[in-house]
């Protein structure tokens, strides 16, 4: 699943909730995260440390640049697995080698520092990391933003790949709705703090709900179309210390009308589609 | 219609530019007396800009897009090489131009700055940030004449109405807001040569086009020609009349945007084309997707640089470098095997 949005809008945010990682001045005022039918709001300390890593894992935006500068890549991919699955320290590194080969870089170089791996390189060591404890759900915040085109295809390819091997789940965060129209099946669609459109991808292109949503794929160029300059969105995000009453995309955009200055009600459509717009 | 184009002749021309930057060796290294190693940042580069167009500079980090425009401006002194630079039909050769010469030619050829975060003074407001560049080249005759100035730059890149921007502090502005402050502040001085390296890399997604709007109206105005630095093929596309794409310090394949977007035919151009996301998840193609990275511009390969990651690289290209060779049309590669498919 894709979660795109502006930057500023709250994907980053969600994600991290998800996993209950949020910043200590965060609350989470409500709501339930449902991961196997157990919320995770109501995990005890205990019951969160054996979900995280082992169910639900988050490769952080930027992390790539985190790595322990002085400690071996196999070594920092060996750690998760000796501290929620208690293995054995020789264990530990025969697995995390494992991953090493799994995401793509040779098994000789499995013992270099961090400072030795160009950034598509380490990138592909936090994704063998977050794959550690063989978790079902991934979260990859931002995974090639910084990235070269070339080496972004790169990872997305293997993203890809091994989702299917292992048969994971994946949320893909990112702001780029042209890699989400390629790597996604299902697209989330937040806005100002607000979940505005879901559904699956292929439908949501050809025929978005939402306003934002239209806006934002006119937004994006495509080599294959005309060289016609895309369209921006009028205005900018709003403030969310003071975000607009009633829905929060209104004052940018081109249908609101009186409706809109009540809170627009989330509702289905053809199905398996949501979308939060009063015109729609 | 390339007539039409070439009597305006070229504002810019690049032949044959160099920047290596010396690697810093350690105490035992200089003891030993190794042989003494270069960043071969732009190896031996050759472009004409056009007056009047968007001239875009395609490549992946590193492949030594900036440092040429660094090299334009003489922020960074250039090896060797040259870089003619046109204007009311006199000609300065920008590399060997002395101190005074470049302090003269400064306000005709600007920068763009990626990121309007950090290239704003975060003291400075709007009217004082646009006012500098005036005071310091001593332009823009009385305070009237300077005021009705910057008003004009305000509303030209739509900054509506003008006056209330002009007490406004960098943090009270939206980030697509300071990229127009910034491309105002570029335009101030009437400059004929803007190079932008990355202009909308920082601005929201939603806004970035409007960023681009303004660029292709001062084009439109014929009041500059742009030298447009991009990683992004996309963008590239549509705002470019020229695009040349680098790798590893050279120019690969340079033609007319449409020409290289539709008929790459460099292996490289041609691997990158197919991989530029599209936001149509129906649309089907084939990537081409090259191994490795971009090579270590210290230790660069013999022969074609781009071998050991090229898809039909043979023998002769592990000896021989191609040469740039004209293809028709204006189009120009550099790559022994140009016609042969990519399997």
């Amino acid at each position: 699943m894709g979660l795109a949005g502006e930057s500023g809008c709250g994907k980053t945010t969600a994600a991290l909730s998800l996993m209950r990682l949020l910043p200590p001045n965060a609350s989470i005022l409500g709501g339930e995260i449902l991961y196997d039918d157990k919320d995770i709001l109501k995990m005890s300390d205990r019951q969160l440390r054996r979900t995280r890593w082992k169910n639900i894992s988050i490769v952080f935006q930027g992390a790539m640049n985190a790595l322990n500068p002085v400690k071996r890549i196999v070594e920092q991919i060996a750690e998760p697995i000796t501290l929620h699955e208690h293995a054995q320290k020789e264990e530990a590194i025969r697995r995390a080698e494992k991953l090493v080969e799994l995401v793509g870089i040779d098994k000789a170089r499995a013992r270099d520092y961090p400072h030795e791996f160009s950034g598509g390189m380490r990138q592909r060591v936090m994704i063998a990391m977050a794959l550690a404890c063989e978790p079902r759900l991934v979260i990859l915040d931002e995974p090639t933003t910084a990235l070269d085109v070339m080496t972004k295809t790169q990872i997305q390819e293997l993203v890809k790949n091994i989702q299917k091997e292992l048969g994971l789940s994946t949320i893909l965060i990112t702001h780029d709705l042209s890699v989400i129209a390629e790597t996604c099946e299902k697209v989330a669609i937040m806005y100002a703090g607000k979940l505005v459109e879901y559904g699956d991808v292929v439908s949501m292109f050809e025929n978005p709900l939402h306003p934002y949503t239209s806006g934002l794929i006119k937004a994006f160029p495509n080599i294959y179309g005309s060289r016609e300059l895309p369209v921006s969105i009028p205005g900018s995000p709003p403030d969310l210390l003071h975000p607009p009453s009633g829905c929060r995309f209104a004052p940018r955009c081109p249908i609101a009308g009186k409706e809109c200055e009540v809170s627009p009600q989330g509702k289905t459509r053809d199905g398996n589609r949501y979308v939060e717009c009063w015109k729609r | 219609m390339l007539e039409a184009v070439n009597h305006l002749g070229n504002i810019l021309e690049a032949r044959d530019l160099k920047v290596w930057f010396p690697v810093r060796s350690g105490l035992l290294a200089s003891l030993f007396k190794g042989e003494e190693k270069f960043v071969h940042a732009v190896d031996g580069v050759n472009f004409a800009v056009r007056r009047g167009e968007v001239f875009c500079l395609v490549g992946e980090s590193g492949c030594g897009k900036t440092t040429t425009a660094r090299c334009i401006l003489r922020l960074i002194e250039p090896t060797s090489g040259t870089v003619n630079f046109s204007e009311d039909g006199e000609t300065v050769d920008l590399c060997s131009a002395g101190k005074q010469e470049i302090r003269n030619i400064r306000p005709k050829i600007q920068l763009i700055f990626q990121d309007p975060y950090e290239s704003l003074d975060p003291k400075l407001s709007v009217l004082d940030q646009l006012s500098e560049p005036l005071e310091v080249n001593k332009v823009g005759g009385t305070r009237t004449e300077r005021m009705h100035r910057i008003l004009t730059g305000l509303s030209n890149v739509g900054l509506i109405p003008p006056e209330t921007f002009l007490y406004r502090y960098p943090h009270e502005l939206s980030g697509g807001q300071r990229q127009r402050v910034g491309i105002a502040s570029s335009m101030i001085l009437d400059p004929s040569f803007l190079i932008a390296d990355e202009p909308v890399s920082m601005v929201d997604v939603s806004m970035r086009a409007d960023i681009l709007r303004i660029m292709l109206d001062i084009k439109k105005r014929g009041k500059a020609t742009f030298l447009f630095i991009t990683h992004d093929f996309s963008l590239a596309w549509v705002v470019g009349d020229t695009i040349a794409v680098m790798y590893s310090g050279k120019i690969v394949e340079m033609a007319t945007s449409f020409e290289l977007i539709r008929e790459p035919k460099h292996p490289y151009t041609r691997a990158l084309v197919s991989v530029v996301p599209v936001p149509d998840p129906r649309y089907e193609r084939r990537k081409v997707i090259l191994k490795g990275e971009v090579p270590d511009p210290v230790d660069v390969p013999k022969g074609c640089r781009f071998h050991p990651r090229c898809p039909i690289s043979k023998e002769r290209c592990k000896i021989e470098e191609p040469e740039m060779r004209d293809i028709g049309a204006e189009h120009f590669v550099a790559c022994h095997f140009w016609q042969e498919p990519l399997i």
